[in-house]
């Protein structure tokens, strides 16, 4: 038989140590990384969604015309909400020849309580609706985002112009307008898998190619 | 022992179903995700591509613009032939409206990106306003309606002829070259090639979507920019008077043309003839026709000398057309014939030529005080212009279109998105190239893709 190897109990002590240290090392660098990819997809997503918003809306806005987009807030105030028409053409006349009336309003999701009544981790949230035709026979509601932020990234009301963008108290969907032009500020907020918050911010201006009204 | 190998052998192969089914669910739900990335990652890209081919439409509605400031019809290539901009093709459809307004449909297409918009516009081409301030004379030394080259050594500049002679001008060096002033130049409808040692003392200007190329040491002291709109060479209106027969100036002998009007079938003059012409005096000839060292002598002291050629011009060496001394030029050939009008050398020309149907070609040793103004123009090296600002007045058929930048002739009033026309390449999403037959190569640049207005030709 011979005599039998084997280890030490200090031997495998110490192994055993050695191998919780390097599982533990492990383990916190593949969870700091999973978070961090899994917070920089949810941004990533986020930051999307905001821009195809901001595409769809300043699209819109470019056919139309200063002279027939109704309200426009002065500086330092601001618009959520707006009425407008887009060109679809010249008469014989050359006047332009418009299209139906088309809002951008931007809706509370819930109660303006200060709380998160609907349990989806965001408070106050709101949503950007295109509505066509709005009160006529032909309306037609599309939302083009959830989870707006009820004021811009940065901003809360207070008559205050924390963020420094030259508005007080500008909504998560602002429409600023200067000119012939308009710019468009829109933050989207959410929550990653760990529950952090996320807020995404985007704007764009643009040129009316229409004139008159 | 045995039994335990047999039931050892009976379980063998059994984890491979366990084991195939697992990798069979890894493979689904990564062709799954696989699949959902691609999904979402077409859609961005169709995004970014229909946005791209958006302002690809964009581009060519102010190309159409550019095209109906130039006077052209503001088309811009065909589907079948679209120009080819930024790694996409975009072409225009101008649809006159009637009261100055134009509609312009622009369509698009970048990879799988497809855009159209309509533009109606409104305005007229630029008016009557002269380059050199409002009038319609001549406007520079050299202008070319087709490709217009200076071989080596040309020298232009320019003078007054109403403030004494060139000599007395020329009082200028630049790099050992005398020259009297800076207003001269070359221009033309399409290109301009200026070939090494040429100097300009004055603007050299290529026709719109055109440049003018400057070969090694050639020199040009003012603007090189190319011209915004076409100048089109009017034809010519020649009067209508009673014809007076042929009229001839015998060799070595000298007639005088007093003040009136003439219709001569044909102008003959022998070898150092000299024939005095005294202004105010318009003349149509159908054939002028010289000897070796004829003269004609220009008296606009008393009002301009227009002479219409209608017909042949037959000119040999030495030829001399100018002012009377001490006198200021105002006058000018008027050709209306094709065909080639030639100074030979030892010609000496000091009046201004228009010729919009035919070629002008200097040879060496002639030299122009003047301007010349023909559908085509060649000449020699060595060759030396001075343009006469003075002949700027002289009138002439066309009309030059106003190049004042920062005035926007034509107006949008009217911008609208429209849906893309071509059923066909709205469902066919592959890039544009394949989806013609063509190649890049195949296709003009935007600005040389412009339509013509109809019924109009190439001046």
């Amino acid at each position: 038989m011979g005599s039998r190897g084997g280890f030490t109990l200090i031997e495998m002590a110490v192994a055993l140590v050695l191998m919780s240290v390097l599982g533990g090392l492990v383990f916190l660098t593949a969870e700091s990384t999973s978070n961090a990819v899994n917070t920089g997809v949810a941004v990533a997503e986020l930051d999307g969604r905001a821009l195809r918003v901001l595409e769809r809306v300043c699209d819109a806005l470019k056919a139309s015309s200063a002279g027939v987009a109704t309200p426009q807030a002065e500086t330092p105030f601001s618009n959520a909400n707006l009425d407008f028409r887009r060109g679809l053409g010249a008469d014989a006349d050359g006047d332009v020849l418009w299209g139906p009336l088309e809002r951008l309003v931007l809706e509370y999701d819930e109660a303006d309580d200060g709380l998160d009544d609907d349990g989806d981790g965001l408070v106050d949230e709101g949503r950007l609706v295109w509505i066509e035709d709005p009160g006529g026979a032909s309306e037609r509601r599309v939302v083009l985002c959830q989870d707006v932020r009820e004021y811009l990234a940065g901003e809360t009301l207070d008559g205050d112009d924390q963020n420094q963008n030259g508005l007080l108290d500008e909504r998560g969907f602002a429409l600023d307008f200067t000119g012939n032009r308009v710019t468009v500020r829109l933050t989207l907020e959410g929550r990653d898998r760990d529950g952090r918050l996320l807020a995404s911010t985007v704007q764009r201006s643009v040129v009316f190619r229409n004139q008159g009204n | 022992m045995r039994a335990m190998r047999r039931g050892s052998d009976g379980r063998r192969g059994s984890t491979l179903i366990p084991v195939t089914i697992l990798l069979g669910t890894m493979t689904v739900l990564a062709l799954v995700f696989l699949r959902v990335g691609q999904r979402v990652s077409q859609e961005q890209g169709a995004g970014f591509e229909s946005a791209r081919a958006a302002l690809l439409a964009e581009a060519g509605i102010a190309e159409a613009i550019e095209a109906l400031r130039a006077g052209q019809s503001g088309g811009v290539g065909t589907p079948e032939l679209p120009a080819y901009l930024g790694g996409g093709v975009l072409w225009v459809e101008a649809t006159d409206l009637g009261d100055g307004r134009t509609q312009l449909d622009a369509m698009a297409m970048k990879d799988s990106g497809r855009a159209a918009l309509r533009v109606v516009v409104e305005g007229e081409a630029g008016g009557a306003d002269g380059a050199g301030g409002g009038e319609n004379g001549f406007p520079t030394m050299l202008f070319a309606n087709q490709h217009l080259q200076l071989k080596q050594n040309v020298l232009i500049d320019s003078y007054d002829s109403s403030l004494g002679t060139y000599a007395s001008q020329a009082i200028n060096t630049y790099s050992g070259v005398a020259y009297a002033s800076s207003t001269g130049g070359a221009s033309g409808n399409s290109t301009v090639q200026l070939d090494s040692g040429v100097k300009v003392f004055g603007d050299v200007s290529a026709g719109p979507g055109f440049t003018a190329g400057l070969g090694g040491t050639a020199y040009v002291s003012g603007s090189t920019a190319s011209k915004t709109q076409k100048i089109p060479l009017a034809p010519i209106p020649v009067p209508v008077i009673a014809s007076s027969g042929a009229y001839a100036v015998a060799n070595s002998a000298t007639k005088t043309i007093n003040p009136g009007t003439y219709h001569f079938t044909s102008v003959t003059q022998g070898k150092f003839s000299k024939l005095k012409v005294i202004g105010p005096a318009t003349i149509v000839m159908d054939g002028y026709t010289t000897g070796a060292s004829a003269t004609l002598e220009v008296d606009c002291s008393g009002g301009p000398v227009t002479i219409y050629d209608t017909g042949v011009w037959s000119v040999d060496k030495n030829y001399v057309v100018g002012p009377a001394p001490g006198t200021a030029v105002d006058a000018a050939f008027l050709i209306s014939s094709a065909g080639t009008v030639q100074f030979d050398q030892g010609s000496k020309i000091q009046v201004g030529f228009y010729a919009p149907n035919a070629l002008i070609q200097v040879d060496q040793g002639a030299e122009v005080w003047g301007a010349l103004v023909a559908d085509q123009i060649t000449v020699d090296q060595g060759t030396k212009f001075h343009f006469d600002e003075n002949l700027r007045d002289f009138e002439l058929p066309w009309e030059i279109p106003s190049e004042e930048a920062g005035d926007p002739v034509f107006t949008a009033i009217a911008w609208s998105k429209i849906e893309f026309p071509v059923a066909e390449w709205r469902a066919d999403r592959r890039d544009p190239l394949s989806l013609l037959g063509l190649s890049r190569s195949d296709l003009p640049p935007p600005v040389k893709a412009w339509q013509e207005p109809e019924g109009k030709g190439d001046q």
